[in-house]
């Protein structure tokens, strides 16, 4: 990438080989800004702590897209499984002797074990957000990871009831968050209710998200109420207006399947030569 | 005629008839901080921005030494020695390796202060493929490494008290593991 140099401080004295061409760098914040920018992500993350100007300069959203966009393809640095308790993540960061962290297993939880890899989702805020204020008390479900967001519902371990985010068959029952979480950043968002009516008796979600595309992401939900027969809703959230708009009317079909590869959204009919519908939800990107 | 294939700076002590066979191709002078005087090829010289613009935008003869008082001696070998490479990979097809090879053995000896001191030369002097490589080279050196040994690496002073440095570390426990501080 062709980077254009920075405008330059002028310098009174002669630069001296010292300590001072360093603090000269880190004076130059355009210079510093371009070093960061060629840091990976994770020691990227670290170097927050160094001081509040570069807290500020790192966690600015603009140096994260532009982080992103000159680091398109990192490595998979790690695996989650759909629940988020230590046991079930695998680390990929490799040790300073070049070695693979050890793998957890279930019984090493009760073991000091200080070689294992801190799971990222365990120390996210967004456990500090609900209400009972136990936050060794929740979990969250992975629905789907999508470019380094994920979409998750939240679980009790105690009282062992999934925080379903819709009203599967009960009319009474509370409308529960989903969230939209960076791990990375720890930042989450709960989203909205969306517009699907109460009735609704299956519903699934997706998210969008290509940061070589547009910092802003999309979560589509599909939702499935059955009247005369089955009945299916599209509504897309994005996170750029912060609402949930309505697809298209809704349509009754059987047969639907809902593909999701992280760029566009396609829905299938398996029953219609219709082709406007069948490319309905690419309008959602 | 080894003279004028020599890709080294050298300080000008030129006399005897190679010297005729060298005038063929343009110098460029500069002089840096330290007083030390260097004779660039044209083509070589043009590759730093700052020179081309001092001598062509107002055409200003060759035969002026140009100033740079910002940089240090040993920092104008290595400007030079990277933009002849340059220069020299530019008519070939396939350098990638040459390339490669050759950039690695430009940062071998650099201490990561070296590193920053010509960083910031090279976006003074605006040679941009260098300042490019160049951020990369240090940020290669400092990936790995703690909070404390970058903060002294940039003379940053912290300005976090206890809780709140605590506070952001707990944002990211996961970032300050598996570090190394080996020095290379």
């Amino acid at each position: 990438m062709e980077r254009k140099t920075i405008s330059r401080r002028v310098n009174p004295s002669p630069l001296s080989f010292s300590s001072s061409a360093a603090e000269t760098v880190a004076d130059i914040e355009e210079l510093l800004t371009e070093i960061l920018l060629c840091v990976p992500a994770r020691s990227v993350v670290r170097l927050k702590c160094i001081s509040k100007h570069w807290l500020s300069l790192i966690s600015n959203p603009e140096f994260g897209h532009r982080h992103t966009l000159q680091n398109p393809n990192p490595k998979v640095s790690a695996f989650f499984s759909h629940t988020t308790q230590d046991f079930t993540f695998i680390s990929l960061h490799k040790n300073p002797s070049g070695s693979f962290p050890p793998r957890l297993f279930v019984h090493d939880l009760h073991t000091a074990n200080h070689q294992r890899s801190i799971n990222p989702f365990k120390s996210l805020n967004i456990f500090n957000s609900f209400v009972q204020g136990d936050r060794n008390g929740f979990g969250l479900k992975i629905l789907q990871s999508c470019n380094g967001l994920f979409l998750c519902i939240p679980f009790s371990t105690h009282k062992r009831r999934h925080y379903h985010s819709i009203y599967f068959g009960n009319p009474t029952s509370q409308y529960h968050s989903i969230y939209v979480v960076n791990p990375a950043s720890n930042q989450f968002l709960a989203l909205p209710p969306p517009r699907a009516g109460k009735s609704t008796e299956f519903v699934r979600y997706a998210l969008a998200f290509d940061p070589s595309k547009s910092p802003h992401y999309k979560v589509v939900c599909l939702s499935t109420t059955r009247k005369h027969n089955w009945v299916h809703q599209v509504d897309v959230y994005s996170s750029e207006t912060r609402s949930w708009r309505l697809l298209e009317t809704p349509y009754a079909s059987r047969d639907l399947d809902m593909h999701l590869d992280g760029r566009s959204s396609v829905l299938q009919r398996h029953d219609s030569l219709d082709k406007r519908r069948n490319r309905a939800a690419d309008s959602c990107w | 005629m080894s003279t004028s294939t020599d890709n080294n700076a050298s300080i000008t002590q030129e006399s005897g008839p190679s010297a005729a066979v060298q005038d063929i191709q343009k110098k460029i002078v500069v002089r840096t901080a330290d007083g030390e005087v260097f004779n660039l090829k044209e083509e070589v010289a043009m590759e730093i921005d700052i020179i081309k613009t001092f001598f062509q935008e107002d055409s200003i003869s060759y035969e002026t030494v140009m100033p740079l008082p910002n940089v240090e001696g040993w920092e104008m070998v290595k400007v030079i020695e990277y933009c002849t490479k340059h220069v020299e990979l530019k008519h070939k097809v396939d350098g990638y390796k040459e390339r490669k090879a050759f950039q690695a053995l430009f940062v071998q000896n650099l201490s990561t202060k070296s590193l920053l001191a010509l960083t910031n030369t090279a976006n003074y002097l605006e040679v941009k493929y260098l300042l490019d490589f160049l951020c990369q080279a240090v940020s290669e050196q400092i990936k790995n490494k703690d909070v404390d040994y970058v903060r002294e690496l940039f003379g940053v002073e912290n300005d976090f008290n206890d809780e709140e440095y605590e506070q952001v570390k707990a944002e990211a426990p996961w970032a300050h593991e598996n570090l190394n501080n080996d020095l290379h």
